[in-house]
């Protein structure tokens, strides 16, 4: 069965065709500066395999219009045809809490929970209603980042303001990054020959971007970082993360009530960038400290960001109990040992124990970098959420 | 020597009389502030005269000294200080930091004056034991030029309990550097972890809105959830204040008063689930600051509770150790610090005295 695997960005689709359950890359790609123009023009990327990546100029005003140039480019290879569709969906409001196939109804749910997620989930239903159209009466599934967070303990997604407002307003904690967090625990515990269901671990998924921790404990999210919006939890590239609600008022206040404003500092002006004044790039900052100029400021700017992070860390360390290991993915997480030598030094007292060397060399990933006899692991996993979409919607479709 | 305690909060002024060579005070009382909805209540006009009267009542003379508890003093005040003019004259500056703490802190310091126009007064403050917490801690995500313009700087709000603990547990455990997590269960309820008396960590932000929830105070939020209620209320920054310190927090939760000693009791955990609620939505949040604290600090010596509800530690703490044991391989020794906040402030202004060569007159 071929699963066409849909991960959207606000400006960017990316695609993958697997065949499944064998798991297999047929064809995969990205559409990239979707929407208006840019300094750059619109481009579909599309993987060769050994021959690399190929790069095709075409303008492309919205998602669906990439998406029907992604359908093109599988229509030139022979047996490159979807037989069910996967959506991520960065948050599913508090209904769709399991992957889902898009029926009128759910459809409904997906329109009404747009502004849980106003960057990523739009798009999503744009790319949605353009594959109903171009293939009508093939089977869809949403899969949403905050499905995993599902089995979450009702005082972990509780805020402590009064339930009444929680209910009218629909607050609550949610969760992110939930694809990416049960791909590697999934792999973790593969790794390590414990079943899913008794595997524990913090898994720390650091993008270039957002970035969350997740604590996991028999394979379910007990918590996560993030809230009720992807704002709340560590320093980000422009996100600012944990601020005092006390702050959040005062801000608002200054800015005269505008709440637009405020959002906008908040998620797109804080942050590393914030904090360094030049890059949204943490390898930015790491990179500047040896230079004259900045290097006060990134050395601000990477001890405030570590210390969260460190910080997270110990409190989920001590959520989950026993762990079994100490997960780190995604761009950061993957390729900068830097962060994950200061994130887990000193640890010892939950068990960590870290390979510094080992840590330091950690190219071919999976790796585990603790130390021999370090009773907690530290694994190095490269994060694939397009495949564990498409086995959420491979099950999906073979359930339905 | 004699010693007169003051503390005000936005409902009351509460002061304690202490006589010389007496631990415990032999007055004691709580005094109500005029009504207001919301914001500073003003002190009515004879509220230290009737202080003064309830002193000579019971054959007091005047106080040699007199402590009075200010929530906060910013960077500038990092020791407490004998009032003078000087004093007075920079706390100005910190009136937009704290609009409702510090004009009542400048006003109960002048009323003061007037009723004991000879006794020294020191000011003592909650934040100064925050004064050496690490940049890496005090900053927020966001940058410096907010962060200047608004002085957007993470203190705690419980200093004078969490120096005092950690002074009594370091003499307890015999270590001249332990690594204490010391949590004050006081209505608002903070966490700090210390390296002796050096604060690396705390619960609290730059209001005391921030952290673990407290009986009427939400603690930590995602910003668009703060964003959101001011909206969607209605009434801007102010409402969505008033609800978030005054509304939320265990009685938010629950819907009714209740202390938090109530909570971490938790006698009838069977009949109310949204109490049941509370207390995990607290719990989960003292587990995680621990967490927090312990990888902060490396490995943790002890677990020290101060505040008025200090003896619910034990309660807390027999649950911390069920869910810390497994993380760590081993428990952790606790310390039940049972001394008030009263207490601290006589023995913080007894020593300045003396230093200063104050308050020596016999009384």
């Amino acid at each position: 069965m071929n699963v066409l695997v849909f991960n959207c960005g606000s400006s960017s689709l990316k695609y993958r065709l697997i065949a499944m359950p064998q798991e297999q890359e047929l064809s995969g790609g990205e559409a990239q500066r979707i929407g208006p123009p840019t300094a750059k023009p619109s481009c579909l990327v599309l993987n060769r395999g050994l021959s690399g990546k190929e790069t095709r100029i075409t303008p492309m005003r919205d998602h669906g219009e990439a998406l029907r140039q992604v359908v093109a480019v599988l229509r030139e290879s022979p047996g490159c045809m979807p037989h069910v569709i996967g959506h991520r969906l960065v948050n599913g409001g508090p209904t769709i809490t399991d992957r889902s196939l898009v029926d009128d109804a759910v459809w409904a749910e997906l329109v009404a929970c747009q502004d849980l997620a106003p960057i990523h989930n739009p798009p999503a239903l744009a790319t949605i209603q353009a594959c109903r159209e171009v293939f009508p009466g093939l089977p869809q599934v949403v899969v949403s980042d905050t499905a995993f967070h599902r089995t979450m303990p009702r005082h972990a997604q509780t805020y402590a303001i009064p339930p009444a407002l929680s209910r009218t307003l629909g607050i609550r904690k949610y969760g992110y990054h939930g694809i990416s967090h049960q791909y590697v625990v999934t792999e973790a515990a593969r790794q390590m020959g414990i079943p899913v269901a008794r595997f524990s671990a913090v898994s720390c998924h650091l993008g270039s971007g957002g970035a969350s921790l997740c604590a996991v404990v028999n394979g379910q999210s007990i918590d996560n970082t993030m809230g009720y919006s992807p704002l709340q939890g560590l320093v980000m590239s422009t996100r600012c993360g944990d601020l005092d609600p006390g702050i959040t008022l005062r801000l608002l206040a200054a800015a005269q009530g505008d709440r637009a404003s405020v959002e906008r500092q908040l998620n797109h002006r804080s942050g590393v960038l914030g904090l360094s004044g030049n890059s949204a790039d943490i390898r930015d900052a790491f990179e500047s400290l040896g230079s004259d100029g900045d290097a006060d400021r990134a050395r601000t700017t990477t001890h405030v960001y570590l210390w969260r992070l460190k910080k997270y860390l110990g409190a989920y360390l001590a959520l989950v109990g026993r762990a079994d290991a100490v997960i780190f993915t995604d761009t950061i997480g993957e390729s900068v040992p830097e962060v994950r030598e200061v994130v887990c030094s000193g640890l010892q007292v939950f068990g960590i124990h870290f390979d510094t060397r080992c840590n330091a060399a950690a190219r071919d990933l999976p790796v585990d970098v603790a130390d021999t006899d370090s009773p907690v692991r530290v694994w190095v996993i490269a994060t694939n959420e397009e495949i564990s979409i498409a086995r959420s919607t491979y099950q999906a479709q073979c359930t339905f | 020597m004699h010693i007169l305690t003051l503390h005000a909060t936005f409902r009351s002024l509460t002061f304690h009389a202490f006589r010389d060579g007496m631990d415990e005070p032999v007055l004691e009382s709580e005094l109500p502030l005029e009504p207001s909805d919301r914001g500073q209540r003003r002190l009515p006009a004879d509220l230290l005269r009737q202080v003064r009267h309830a002193l000579q009542d019971i054959g007091l003379p005047g106080p040699a000294a007199i402590a009075l508890r200010a929530l906060f003093g910013g960077e500038r005040f990092a020791r407490p200080v004998f009032v003078c003019d000087a004093v007075l004259a920079q706390l100005e500056p910190l009136l937009h930091r704290a609009p409702l703490h510090v004009p009542q802190v400048i006003e109960l310091v002048h009323s003061t004056r007037e009723a004991f126009p000879d006794a020294p007064m020191a000011l003592v403050f909650e934040t100064s034991f925050f004064a050496r917490l690490p940049e890496r801690e005090w900053r927020y995500g966001l940058d410096p030029e907010t962060v200047e313009s608004q002085s957007l700087r993470r203190v705690g709000f419980q200093g004078i309990y969490h120096e005092g603990a950690c002074i009594d547990a370091a003499r307890r455990l015999g270590m001249p550097q332990p690594r204490i997590l010391s949590i004050c269960l006081e209505p608002r309820p903070e966490l700090a972890a210390c390296l002796g008396r050096w604060p690396v960590v705390v619960t609290g932000g730059t209001t005391p809105a921030e952290g673990l929830p407290g009986e009427t105070c939400c603690g930590d939020l995602d910003p668009s959830v703060v964003l959101r209620i001011a909206q969607d209320l209605g009434g801007g920054p102010e409402e969505a204040s008033h609800v978030l310190t005054r509304h939320s927090g265990l009685q938010g939760l629950t819907g009714r008063p209740l202390s938090l000693a109530d909570v971490l009791t938790d006698r009838d955990r069977d009949r109310d689930t949204q109490r049941q609620l509370a207390r995990e939505v607290f719990l989960h949040a003292v587990l995680r600051a621990c967490g927090a604290g312990i990888a902060a600090m490396g490995d943790v010596d002890a677990i020290v509770y101060s505040g008025r509800y200090a003896t619910s530690g034990t309660v807390l703490h027999t649950w911390l150790n069920q869910r810390l044991e497994p993380a760590l391989g081993r428990t952790i020794p606790s310390l039940i610090h049972t001394r008030s906040r009263a207490q601290h402030l006589r023995d913080i202004v007894r020593v300045m005295a003396r230093e200063d060569g104050r308050g020596t007159r016999s009384h």
